[in-house]
């Protein structure tokens, strides 16, 4: 099992997969940091909160509450608001996280957006290679940290602000979606949830747009979809 | 502000929380006969979800001052055809966000 080579090549191919979340991670975790910092609370905060909150959305509205002062069932609440979305990440991780009862367990806690999209895209060959899974979610997560703590640090001394690189996590996206029309070859699930978006923004505003926009796309898509597809006749090689 | 300590505390709550949102098809649907809408979940989210989060990244830039909004909207387009070009998606992810720097200098001075 732990062969030099095998590993080697997980490694290398879970970096190269994990590249642009290293340019986004790096910037965004540095603005986090920044801001942790500029708020009034210690650098080792920002990264504890890295560590073991491990959201970025989640982490910069919390800072903005607690700042504010809120309630702690108002930041319960919007926490779980805005993180539900998770919860339909992990319902398509069951079966391909299933097969590595060791290593579930970080997998599910560092199953943010980003590494949803890596693992989500993975080849067969790679979802079947735990080594892989678990070294893109932690490589992520590594990236996450040292942006705060880069970021933390660099608020104590100066003001600072970086911008640009986070366009990378924008363009990761892109690229991923084209895969799925790609894999998917129908046009519709991407206007129904490009609209979808669109929508939810108009409805709810910026906090909400990703969970609501998901969820309108979701029930949209399931209601419409062809008589002949219910029931697992897909016949995607999954 | 909260003090340190109950900052501490909410942002326990707040892993608490993300952690349960993360595990909860796990804890529930694990081991079982997936009925039809998970089927449909497990084929059709990763498309809603990248649209979605790409779009969102579209729907949160400020419209009405369409020009700043111009860098993100060109180099998004590279992006898709960068990708439908070469399949590379390191080519089109840095490729686009090269872009997009070059234009962020030149839109929004």
């Amino acid at each position: 099992m732990r062969n030099n080579n095998r590993g080697g090549e997980s490694l290398s191919r879970a970096f190269a997969a994990s590249v642009p979340v290293l340019l986004g991670y790096v910037t965004i975790g540095f603005g986090f940091g920044l801001l942790a910092v500029n708020t009034g609370y210690p650098a080792w905060f920002a990264v504890l909160m890295s560590i073991f909150v491990y959201a970025g959305a989640a982490q910069y509205i919390g800072i903005g509450l607690f700042a504010a002062g809120a309630t702690l069932p108002e930041i319960a609440l919007i926490t779980l608001i805005v993180n539900l979305r998770h919860a339909a990440y992990g319902l398509s991780m069951i079966a391909p996280f299933g097969v590595h009862p060791r290593a579930r367990p970080y997998l599910v806690f560092a199953l943010t957006d980003e590494t949803y999209a890596l693992l989500s895209s993975a080849t067969p060959g790679e979802r079947a290679d735990g080594r892989f899974l678990v070294l893109v979610s932690a490589l992520n997560q590594s990236y996450w940290v040292a942006g705060t703590a880069l970021g933390a640090l660099a608020g104590a001394l100066i003001p600072f602000r970086v911008r640009g690189l986070d366009f990378a996590l924008t363009a990761m996206f892109i690229v991923l979606a084209v895969e799925q029309v790609l894999r998917l070859k129908k046009a519709l699930p991407f206007v129904v949830a490009g609209l979808s978006a669109v929508a939810a923004k108009a409805l709810v505003g910026d906090r909400g747009t990703v969970l609501v926009g998901m969820l309108i796309a979701a029930a949209a898509l399931f209601a419409f979809q062809p008589r002949g597809a219910k029931g697992g006749s897909h016949a995607e090689p999954r | 502000m909260l003090s340190l300590a109950e900052a501490l505390a909410a942002s326990g709550v707040m892993a608490a929380i993300i952690l349960f949102c993360r595990a909860l098809p796990f804890l529930f649907l694990a081991g079982r006969k997936p009925p039809a809408f998970l089927s449909f979940v497990e084929v059709y989210m990763p498309a809603i979800a990248m649209t979605v989060l790409a779009t969102a990244a579209y729907t949160s830039l400020d419209w009405s001052a369409p020009r700043g909004a111009l860098p993100s909207i060109l180099a998004g387009a590279a992006v898709v055809l960068l990708h439908l070009w070469k399949r590379n998606a390191l080519v089109s992810i840095l490729g686009g966000t090269a872009l997009y720097f070059l234009l962020g200098a030149i839109f929004i001075a």
